[in-house]
Parts: structure tokens; C-alpha cells; sequence
């Protein structure tokens, strides 16, 4: 990661990706957003990592499409490429708790290390928590846990957060606990980003 | 160098906060709506070094970075942040940036067309701020062309929803206009082939002409009915069926047709392809299209079988009457007939011993004689003949004729018979049936006289249903079973002129003196007293054909007895009453009944007799009256006296005896009714048998 630390930006497939990175990615077009995703996929399953795609407006047979539009075809590949629902995986038992959440992320990670992957790489569609109302702060915290996580494991995640339907002051607070986003197709390095020790330490002080 | 000519420093872009504007940039254009990009850029830009609180205005969209900065910006009457103005610097806003201009930094939103906005940072130090003017300005610059983006995006999305809407339209009105051409093609597909059913399946040949009479259509009647194919007709013309001595009329007829757009029912002949005539009745239109005649719809109706039905119907309508007419004359003759055997049987009792005298009146008898077989001929004709009707095997009667035949016919004349045993029963009267086939086989035997030939004689039992129309309407007859005698030759034939008049009595082609001209009138007045019908089929020097349609009796038909009683003819001293208009036949019949020894009294009218029986009923043990008198008939006269004394017997005299038959005589209590003219020996035995009060067998 370090010999990267001075690049502008990076594609899906560089070297950044295997020490693992916590990614945000603001978009408005669907279209778009399955593209990237495929794109964002494709690359791991052919670096040899293991992926799951939690789903909410886009469906699994929309990145399926996209996928194989860019030639990966991964019918029937559950073993390297799965889908979740967004409200089972982020609220199991009807009730969002960053803590087992993380859990799991962390089990899926420590899964495909079992399985002899070299990664895995995870997206979660985040439009869910404006349905289950969740509170800024509680997916601020749970967002900077996810930072301080993939600091530590080489696995990669995206969250994707919808701007027509999250507020701009949102996407502003969203941004600062994602160390790197996605932009246009490719990923930067986030300039609002706010380590997630000072982020709490800020927060918890207000 | 003094200090005034010291250039201040400036301070050095932080590529952190470069890096923010940056990303701020790439990521505006997520954000559609003006609040949440308003919101958005607040929060970032507060992030920016010097800067202590930052108030955005996207459109109409004012956000804080602090509700103090609201207020105060509210105490200076600008928190809508230049908003109208006509760059972004409005008046109040402009004269409060410029009043500290070191706090205070204005960054307005817009592009050559139109002002989006404007950004207000309050700065620690504007001198910090001002160093990453370029930036922010280009930011600003990025900001108004995203939202001058979206502006045209909008209106080109508005232009495409506008043209969407336009094409979908077009599109509902095509479809529209689309699903009601093809209701209306389907209507006129269903329209022509209502029409071209109608026109196929009509009973009549129709035809469509142009104004040169040539055929532009031509229904399958037609095609049927002249025998030229459909293609054919196309390339004919109307004159080719008429025939040559019609085509003037017809031209006429065309005339008249353009004159007055249509006629009806002109009757003619037009020919076939095989060269026959067709008596059809034609009815015709113009075609009219804009305004212009373009031809003509014609419907040829074949009125080929009709005029035969109607020539046969008035055939028949004539056999009617003259039946009915030589029936009455036959009446009157008889009625002559009884005054002449009355008078002649009186003459020869008084003239007993006088050779010469007994042979004149034996002559006037024989001829009265003859005379009487002629008028029951006639009344046979007219199917007003005593008729003795029973269930018979006509196949018997046949085979005896036969026989009788064929040894008087010579052996120049093969006979042919083909008939079935089993073609079943007739109710008729075996004499009158013996003379039909007498009759035709004679006749048949007259037509091959000179050259010999076949005589076939053929029986069978035909079907006539419904569905026959033809042979119905043919021959008139009835749907039901029917024996068919078919008598044929290969004779002379007959020519079609006379064909028609065969079965009218007088009317003959045999040499004076061969035939009396009643042979085949009696046969068809046979024939139809027995609810029958006959028909004749000639060609000339082919031969001729009957065929003799009696109705079948089935099973049913009970045999009656056909024994006569033979009876002498006694006298007897009873007192007689004697009622007939006609004088002579009163006076005849006391003659001869009183030279029986009986007493007699006589009466010209029926009501004088009435009112003479009326006076002395007792008086009188028989009445004989006539049937047909002025005032009140036989009948009525009958009825009268048997309400004064309904043991009188009464016999009734007639000319008709279908007037009164067996049920009608059994109801008004006759005792006998005898047929004119009646002889001596005939009235002596009804009158014993009447007064003895033996039973009649009417």
C-alpha cells in the first residue's frame, strides 16, 4: 500500500486493492453504478478473490448481467461470487447492530482466507438504512469500525450510498469515514477522510 | 527600498485542500437537487483553511454552515445571498462585503447565461482564502456548468418528454388510425363477402355489364344455368346469349334501362352454351360511380320450369272445365235419355205382336243404348261416373289385360312387361282401371301399327317426397307413395303441337272412324278420380311414354265386396209418389211403374209434393224424386217428409251420383238413390226392394 500512497488515483485491479481499503461510492445513475460494480468485481474474482455482493435496489441479476457483458460469467459460481439481501445480512433479526455486522464481514473475510482465496472483496448497497432509519451516528460508527477492520485485513469493501436519496450534509459525514472513494470509474484517495480513531475522538467530545 | 515597495507574500496552497475542492467538484454532479448540492457544498467547503463559516445559495436554495451566521447575515438583511441580483453583487450584499472586506468572500455562481448561486465565506484570514482564488473560482465556474448542464439537460429531457409525448401521439393516433382502417377493411372484407355470398348463392344468374354490355361478372348460378365458365363470360359480351331475332328487343329494353335507371321483369329467351333456350325474366340496374353510368346489374331468372308449370296448370285448368261442362251436358242428355227409354219401353208393351213395329222401338233402344255408354264415357271423363271402389292388385288386372291384349294385337308387336308384384295395393275401380290400361296399350298399339315395335308395360311403386320437386310439380302431385304404370311404345310419337291437347275429349290424330277421340280423355278422367296424375313423354318417330301415378292404399285398405245383387223386378200395388221437374220423366216413370201394377202419383214440384204429402202422409208408402229441382232439391225434400213420417222410403233420382254418396244417403234415411237414366227393369227392383225394406248397398 505504501508505494501507492502517492498515486492520484487507482484502477480495480491495482496493487491497493490486496492490503485491503475501505471505499465509498456516491452515485446517481443505476446504469453506471452496475457497471462499475461488475468492473470492481471482475477484477477480484480474476485476482483470485472471493466476492459477495449485498443487494438491495440492484438485484443480483442485474450484476450478473453486467458481469457477463464484460465477459465474467459466474452463473452458478456461488463458491467465488454470492449475493445477500440487504436487510438480512445488515439487520438480522430486524435490527441494525454494527457489532455482529462487522462479525460477519469479518467471517466472510476469514471464510475465504480459509478457502485459500488471496481476498475477498465485499459491496453493500447502503439505501437501506434510510428505510430502517437508522441514525447518522450509529452508521458513522459502524462505518469507522469497517475502516479500522480492513486496516488490519487485506479484504476490500464498498459502501454504496445513493445521492438522490441521501442528503448532501449526509454524503459530507459519509465521506469523511471512507479513506478512498470511487470517482467516475476510478478510486481516490479521500481528502475529507478522517481517521477513525480522530473521528470518534471528535464526536464523542460534541 | 522602502516598504511600500515590499510585496506581500503569498501564502502557499495546501494539495490537501486542493484535494478537497477536487473531489468536491467530481462529485457535485451526483446531487440532482439544488438543496442537497447547496448542502453538500456548505459542509465541504467549511472544511477549508481560514474559514470560519460558509453560506451557500444554489437557486433558490440558501444553506448555513452555522444558524449564528444565518443570523447574522439575517441582521444585515443578505441571507438570501445576492439573490435577484443582477451578477450575483447585489447592492446590500456588495456594499457589505466591500464595508470588510477582509472577513468577508464572495464567490458568485454563474455562467455567461444565466447566475446559479453564490458562496459566501467568512474567513479568519481572506488572505489565506485568497490564495486558492483560481481554484475556487474555477470550482464556482464547474458548479454553474454543472448546473448550466443540468439545466439544458433538463430542458433537452423536457424537449424529449415533450417529443415522447408528441411521438407518442403520432404513435396513438396511427394506431388509432391504423385499428380503424383495419376495422373498416375488415368491415368492407366482411361487407364484400356478405355481397359476394349473396351474389355466389343467389338463385338467379346475376351479371355485371359495362355500358358495351361486355360481362365483368358472372355469379356461379350463372355459370350453371348458361354453362360458360366464369372466364368464359369475361370475355362475352350480353348479345352473345340472346338470340338473333330477340336482339333488337333487347337493344329496346337497354334503352329504356338508361333512361330510367332500372327495369323489371322483361321476360324473353337466351341461350346456352350447348345451344338451348332459356325462357328467363330479367331485371336490371345502372351502376352508377360520381355521377356516371359505368354499366349495369342484371338478374336472369330461368322461368323455364314456371312456364311449363303454368302451362301445365292451365292445361289441367281446362281438362277441369271441360270435364265439368261435358258433365252437365251429359246430365241433361240422360235426363232426355229416361224420357226416351220410358216412352220406348211403353211403346213396345203396347205394341207387343206388331213385328215391324217391336223392331223400330228394339232399334230406337239400341241406340238409346249407345247413346247411354257414350254419356257415362263422357261422365267417366268427367269424373262423375258410378265408381266401384275397392283395394286392388293391379299387377293382376295388368297381367289379365295382357293376355287379353296380346292375342288381339299381332305378334309385330313385342310386349315388354316389367312388373312388380309387390308394388302394393290401389283403391280404385278395377273396370275404370282395366280401361286405362286397355286404352294406352291400344293406343300404343295404334302408334307402331305400321312398323311394329316395343310395347312395354311397366309397374312399379315410386316414393314422391317433398324433395322431389321436380316430379311434384311435374305431374301436381301430393308427397306420398305412389304406384307408377308406365305404358310405352316406339311408335310414331307425337309432335309437340299436339302433345297438349291429347287428353281432351273429341280430340284425335287416328283416321276418321279408328277412334271415338275420348280414349285418352277417359283415361285421364279415370286417373284423376282416383286422386292420381298422368303424364305423356313423346318424341316424334321415337315413340311415346305414359306414366300413371295412383296413389298407393298401403296395407290398410280393406277389399270390399263388389257383388251385385241380382234381384227380379216384381210389382206391387203400393201407393207411389213421383217427384221430378221434368214432365216427361214424371210421366214415363208412373207409366211404367203403374203398368206394374202399382198406383202412382205424380209432382213437377218439389213443394207441391210436399205440401200434398204433408196433407195425407199416410196416404203414400214410397217416394221416388228427382235430385236437382228449383226451390228445394231432392234432399231437402227427403228431409222434410222423414220428419212427418220417418219410415216413408224414399229413393232419390240423379244425374250426378257424387252428389249424394253412401254416407250422405245413409244419414238422410234413403232407401235407394239410382243414377239417369234409369231402366224399366232398374226402377221395377229398387222399388220392390224399397218398399220390401231389403237393404241397399249404396
Amino acid at each position: 500500500m505504501s508505494t501507492h500512497d502517492h498515486a492520484q488515483h487507482w484502477e480495480f485491479d491495482d496493487d491497493i486493492f490486496n492490503g485491503g481499503v475501505h471505499l465509498c461510492y456516491i452515485y446517481n445513475d443505476d446504469e453506471e453504478r452496475a457497471r462499475t460494480m461488475a468492473k470492481f468485481f471482475a477484477k477480484g474474482i480474476q485476482a483470485g478473490q472471493k466476492a459477495l455482493c449485498i443487494v438491495d435496489t440492484l438485484q443480483p441479476h442485474d450484476i450478473h448481467s453486467s458481469l457477463r457483458r464484460i465477459g465474467v460469467d459466474i452463473d452458478g459460481r456461488e463458491d467465488i461470487f454470492s449475493t445477500s439481501k440487504n436487510e438480512e445480512s445488515y439487520c438480522p433479526g430486524g435490527v441494525f447492530d454494527p457489532d455482529s455486522l462487522l462479525a460477519g464481514v469479518g467471517g466472510f473475510c476469514t471464510q475465504a482466507r480459509n478457502e485459500g482465496y488471496s481476498g475477498a472483496r465485499i459491496s453493500g448497497d447502503m439505501s437501506w438504512a434510510l428505510r430502517k432509519n437508522v441514525e447518522m451516528s450509529t452508521l458513522m460508527e459502524y462505518e469507522t469500525k469497517v475502516t479500522e477492520y480492513l486496516q488490519t485485513t487485506p479484504f476490500t469493501a464498498i459502501c454504496e450510498y445513493d445521492a438522490r436519496k441521501f442528503s448532501g450534509s449526509a454524503i459530507m459525514d459519509i465521506l469523511s469515514v471512507h479513506p478512498a472513494m470511487i470517482v467516475q470509474g476510478q478510486v481516490v484517495r479521500n481528502p475529507y477522510f478522517v481517521a477513525p480513531q480522530e473521528y470518534m475522538r471528535q464526536h464523542t467530545r460534541h | 527600498m522602502t516598504e511600500k515597495f515590499m510585496i506581500p507574500s503569498v501564502p502557499e496552497v495546501d494539495p490537501r485542500t486542493l484535494g478537497k475542492l477536487l473531489l468536491l467538484q467530481t462529485t457535485l454532479h451526483a446531487f440532482s437537487g439544488a438543496e442537497e448540492l447547496a448542502s453538500f457544498l456548505c459542509r465541504g467547503l467549511d472544511l477549508l483553511p481560514a474559514t470560519s463559516h460558509v453560506a451557500v445559495r444554489i437557486q433558490d436554495h440558501v444553506v448555513f454552515s452555522d444558524p449564528d451566521f444565518e443570523k447574522e447575515l439575517q441582521d444585515h438583511q443578505i441571507c438570501d445571498l445576492c439573490k435577484d441580483g443582477p451578477d450575483g453583487t447585489e447592492e446590500a450584499h456588495t456594499q457589505f462585503i466591500q464595508k470588510d472586506p477582509d472577513t468577508y468572500f464572495c464567490l458568485p455562481v454563474k455562467s455567461l447565461h444565466d447566475s446559479y448561486g453564490c458562496i459566501l465565506f467568512k474567513c479568519t484570514d481572506v488572505h489565506i482564502l485568497s490564495s486558492y482564488q483560481p481554484f475556487l473560482e474555477n470550482f464556482a465556474n464547474t458548479i454553474s456548468l454543472t448546473m448550466e448542464n443540468r439545466r439544458q439537460e433538463r430542458e433537452l429531457r423536457d424537449l424529449n418528454q415533450e417529443l415522447l409525448g408528441a411521438k407518442t401521439l403520432l404513435e396513438e393516433q396511427v394506431a388509432d388510425r391504423t385499428k380503424k382502417l383495419r376495422e373498416s377493411n375488415s368491415f368492407l372484407k366482411e361487407s364484400e363477402a356478405k355481397y359476394r355470398d349473396l351474389f355466389e348463392h343467389a338463385n338467379d344468374a346475376i351479371f355485371l355489364l359495362d355500358m358495351q354490355r361486355n360481362f365483368l361478372d358472372a355469379n356461379v348460378k350463372a355459370t350453371e344455368l348458361f354453362g360458360f365458365t366464369k372466364d368464359e363470360f369475361l370475355k362475352m359480351n350480353f348479345f352473345d346469349v340472346i338470340p338473333q331475332e330477340q336482339k333488337e328487343r333487347t337493344e329496346r329494353e337497354f334503352r329504356i334501362l338508361e333512361e330510367t335507371g332500372s327495369y323489371e321483369k322483361f321476360t324473353g329467351r337466351q341461350l346456352t352454351r350447348d345451344g338451348r333456350f332459356l325462357d328467363v325474366e330479367t331485371s336490371s340496374s345502372l351502376v352508377v360511380k360520381d355521377g356516371h353510368i359505368i354499366g349495369s346489374r342484371d338478374v336472369v331468372r330461368d322461368i323455364t320450369e314456371r312456364l311449363r308449370m303454368e302451362k301445365k296448370l292451365r292445361q289441367a285448368q281446362k281438362m277441369e272445365s271441360i270435364g265439368t261442362l261435358a258433365g252437365g251436358i251429359a246430365h241433361d242428355f240422360n235426363n232426355i235419355l229416361a224420357a226416351v227409354y220410358g216412352f220406348t219401353e211403353l211403346a213396345q208393351k203396347a205394341s207387343r205382336g206388331k213385328a215391324d213395329m217391336e223392331e223400330y222401338l228394339s232399334g230406337i233402344l239400341k241406340s238409346a243404348n249407345r247413346a247411354r255408354d257414350l254419356v257415362k264415357q263422357i261422365l267417366t271423363f268427367s269424373r262423375q261416373s258410378d265408381q266401384d271402389f275397392q283395394a286392388l292388385e293391379i299387377h293382376i288386372l295388368i297381367k289379365e289385360a295382357m293376355k287379353l291384349l296380346r292375342s288381339s294385337i299381332p305378334t309385330t308387336i313385342q310386349f315388354c312387361e316389367s312388373v312388380d308384384t309387390k308394388a302394393g295395393k290401389i283403391l280404385a275401380d278395377p273396370s275404370q282401371i282395366h280401361q286405362v290400361i286397355l286404352n294406352l296399350c291400344t293406343n300404343a298399339y295404334h302408334a307402331m301399327r305400321e312398323t311394329g315395335g316395343t310395347l312395354t308395360v311397366k309397374l312399379e311403386r315410386v316414393s314422391i317426397n317433398a324433395m322431389d320437386r321436380e316430379v311434384r310439380e311435374l305431374h301436381l302431385l301430393s308427397p306420398g307413395d305412389y304406384v307408377r304404370l308406365t305404358v310405352a311404345d316406339t311408335g310414331v310419337g307425337i309432335s309437340r303441337s299436339q302433345i297438349d291437347n291429347i287428353f281432351e275429349p273429341y280430340f284425335t290424330t287416328k283416321a276418321k272412324g279408328e277412334g271415338t277421340g275420348l280414349g285418352l280423355a277417359i283415361v285421364h278422367g279415370i286417373v284423376r278420380s282416383h286422386g292420381g296424375q298422368i303424364s305423356v313423354y313423346s318424341e316424334p318417330g321415337q315413340g311415346t311414354t305414359f306414366n300413371v301415378y295412383l296413389p298407393s292404399a298401403g296395407t290398410e285398405a280393406a277389399d270390399s265386396d263388389s257383388s251385385q245383387d241380382q234381384e227380379q223386378n216384381p210389382g206391387g200395388n203400393e201407393h207411389i209418389l213421383i217427384v221430378d221437374d221434368e214432365i216427361q220423366i214424371v210421366w214415363v216413370q208412373q207409366q211404367v211403374l203403374e203398368s206394374l201394377g202399382y198406383t202412382v202419383t205424380g209432382r213437377t214440384s218439389s213443394v207441391d209434393a210436399l205440401n200434398l204429402f204433408t196433407s195425407r202422409p199416410e196416404e203414400f208408402d214410397l217416394i221416388i224424386t228427382d235430385m236437382t229441382m228449383p226451390t228445394m232439391t231432392g234432399v231437402e225434400l227427403t228431409k222434410a217428409v222423414k220428419t212427418l213420417r220417418p219410415d216413408i222410403p224414399v229413393i232419390l233420382c240423379t244425374g250426378f251420383s257424387d252428389l249424394v254418396n253412401s254416407e250422405k244417403a245413409a244419414h238422410i234415411g234413403l232407401s235407394r238413390f239410382l243414377t239417369k237414366p234409369v231402366t224399366l227393369d232398374e226402377l221395377a227392383k229398387a222399388v220392390r226392394g224399397a218398399l220390401d225394406g231389403q237393404p241397399e248397398e249404396f
